[in-house]
């Protein structure tokens, strides 16, 4: 049997070239002649991670030699170092000098943390989260313990005792941030700062009495017979006198323009006139959450 | 194989297209040719299947594995070149040239180390031909190495019949690459010996538009009439066309 490519006689029998290892084609050897092909859905994610790389240059972190004292590296290749430095997806395989591994879970972890933080409070918010649970859970897991775990079942196993503990830490970390920061939905529109009813807004945390709000303010307000708080609107300050006059409401005499005080629907069917009383505040939102005038204790934050 | 083998064209395999018959013998020389044809006018697509014919006839035909792989490169998927090339080195193992494309595929889906190690592979091979050069050189290139140009000038002095494609592979190399006044002589020398070279045309008006001549025009036109319903090109004399007031004044040539 000839050679394709040297022209060497074999064999009869033989597989491959004696010569040159060329595969041996014979009539009846099935030889595939279409190339795989790529799908076009791939073309932009291959663009991308293309673009990463040449952003990387190639080069690992291995390129850089000495860049870490080497007893860190072995430190954190350790069990429980390991697992204390994932505390921070990524970190342990920065020290360990193999962060190219991992690199794309972490970007994907962070992209699940964002978006869970966008979509908050819905069903999609609370799938991203677990996912970003999930894949801190597995960054963790190739970090320190990927060489004790051989099969399947045992990854599965730590990937859930892990997921688990990962929650645990995250929950702490809310209840650190909760003190700080809190989040309601607004339920009417403010055109001027281009806010929308539904959306759902982060407020920075005062102590109560502490600040003096000003008029257009928008305030959190805990209510402890709703699910969820609700974000008004500051219209009257103290001593103040509130009218809604043709759809607008009136301070003093003096109206206010609609697209940054909006007046809410159910107020617009009637006439409506009051005073505010000292240390108190009139606020806006299109629902009856409170009835009476708002006592500036109550406001959480703005 | 092809379901189409059976049929009885009355023609023996490798007779000699003659005046006589009228149409041509389509065995892999000429779907090779065929493909070549193609790819020479920047259709990669159809030259790619072309390739693919030529190894339905003779699947030993190694032309057409380095040009399907090659093809594969053009259209942009490197992982499919890469699986593709590891088929062909099965069939010929070794082979620098493949080795060579390997290292093309991956220095352009930004593999730079494993790019060189497949070029060095290639280069330590016996007889190493211009397009292990040309793969050296993008390699070189991608390093940001002064040593490209060297490779380029080796890949022209061996290229021998092949010149005027060897030519405008550099040519096009050193085009992407933005080394326009490099690339200009080689892609001037390439468009005078291959007028019938879409792909020529076009890069050289590629060139010249990024040297900011008035000559990128009158490329650009020469490969739509030579293939005039080229998507690629048509954009590229619009995008040269609609160039601003102050670059039409300031543009050279």
């Amino acid at each position: 049997m000839r050679c394709s490519r040297c022209g060497f006689e074999n064999m009869p029998g033989q597989k491959r070239c004696f010569k040159c290892n060329s595969v041996l084609l014979t009539e009846d050897t099935p030889v595939t002649i279409e190339p795989p092909r790529m799908a076009g859905w791939k073309k932009p994610f291959r663009v991308f991670f293309r673009q990463v790389r040449r952003l990387n240059k190639g080069q690992t972190l291995d390129s850089y030699p000495g860049r870490l004292p080497h007893w860190l590296k072995n430190f954190s290749r350790s069990v429980l170092p390991g697992l204390l430095l994932s505390v921070i997806p990524g970190l342990a395989h920065v020290v360990q000098k193999k962060f190219r591994q991992v690199w794309y879970y972490v970007l994907a972890w962070l992209v699940f943390l964002i978006l869970a933080i966008v979509f908050y409070g819905t069903v999609r918010g609370l799938v991203c989260y677990s996912l970003a649970i999930v894949l801190h859970a597995w960054i963790v897991i190739h970090a320190s313990l990927r060489q004790y775990i051989s099969d399947l079942q045992q990854r599965i196993i730590a990937i859930a005792l892990v997921s688990l503990c990962i929650y645990g830490l995250y929950w702490l970390v809310a209840l650190s941030i909760r003190d700080h920061v809190a989040g309601g939905y607004i339920n009417f529109p403010v055109p001027y700062q281009n806010i929308e009813s539904g959306d759902y807004l982060l407020v920075r945390l005062y102590p109560p009495g502490l600040r003096l709000y000003a008029r257009g303010d928008l305030v959190l307000i805990q209510q402890y017979y709703r699910d969820h708080d609700f974000i008004v609107q500051v219209i009257g300050l103290p001593g103040e006198t509130v009218e809604v006059i043709e759809g607008r409401y009136v301070i003093n005499g003096i109206p206010l323009k609609n697209d940054i005080y909006p007046v809410p629907p159910f107020l617009q069917s009637w006439p409506f006139s009051s005073i505010i009383q000292e240390n108190k505040y009139f606020i806006s939102a299109d629902f009856h959450l409170y009835r009476g005038m708002l006592p500036s204790k109550v406001d959480i934050g703005n | 194989m092809s379901r189409f083998t059976q049929l009885e064209f009355g023609e023996e395999p490798g007779k000699k297209p003659s005046k006589d018959q009228g149409e041509a013998i389509r065995n892999e020389r000429y779907f090779y040719q065929e493909a070549v044809k193609y790819w020479l006018n920047g259709d990669f697509e159809p030259a790619l299947r072309n390739f693919s014919r030529t190894l339905e006839k003779n699947s030993s035909f190694y032309e057409g594995w380095l040009g399907q792989i090659l093809m594969l490169i053009e259209l942009e998927e490197y992982p499919e070149a890469l699986i593709w090339a590891d088929k062909a080195l099965a069939l010929y193992p070794e082979h620098p040239e493949i080795l060579a494309t390997k290292a093309i595929a991956c220095v352009r889906d930004a593999k730079i180390d494993k790019a060189l190690a497949y070029s060095d592979n290639a280069m330590s091979k016996e007889n190493i031909s211009s397009r292990v050069w040309l793969a050296r050189a993008e390699v070189m290139m991608e390093r940001r190495s002064r040593m490209a140009q060297d490779c380029i000038s080796n890949a022209i002095s061996i290229a021998g019949k092949a010149l005027p494609v060897v030519r405008l592979e550099a040519g096009k190399l050193l085009r992407r690459r933005k080394n326009y006044s490099s690339a200009l002589e080689l892609l001037s020398q390439a468009a005078k010996e291959l007028p019938q070279s879409a792909l020529a045309w076009y890069e050289l008006g590629c060139c010249q538009a990024g040297m900011r001549f008035r000559e990128a025009e009158v490329a650009f036109e020469q490969a739509l009439k030579i293939r005039p319903d080229w998507d690629l090109a048509q954009a590229s004399l619009k995008k040269y066309q609609k160039r601003g007031l102050f670059r039409r004044l300031f543009g050279r040539g």
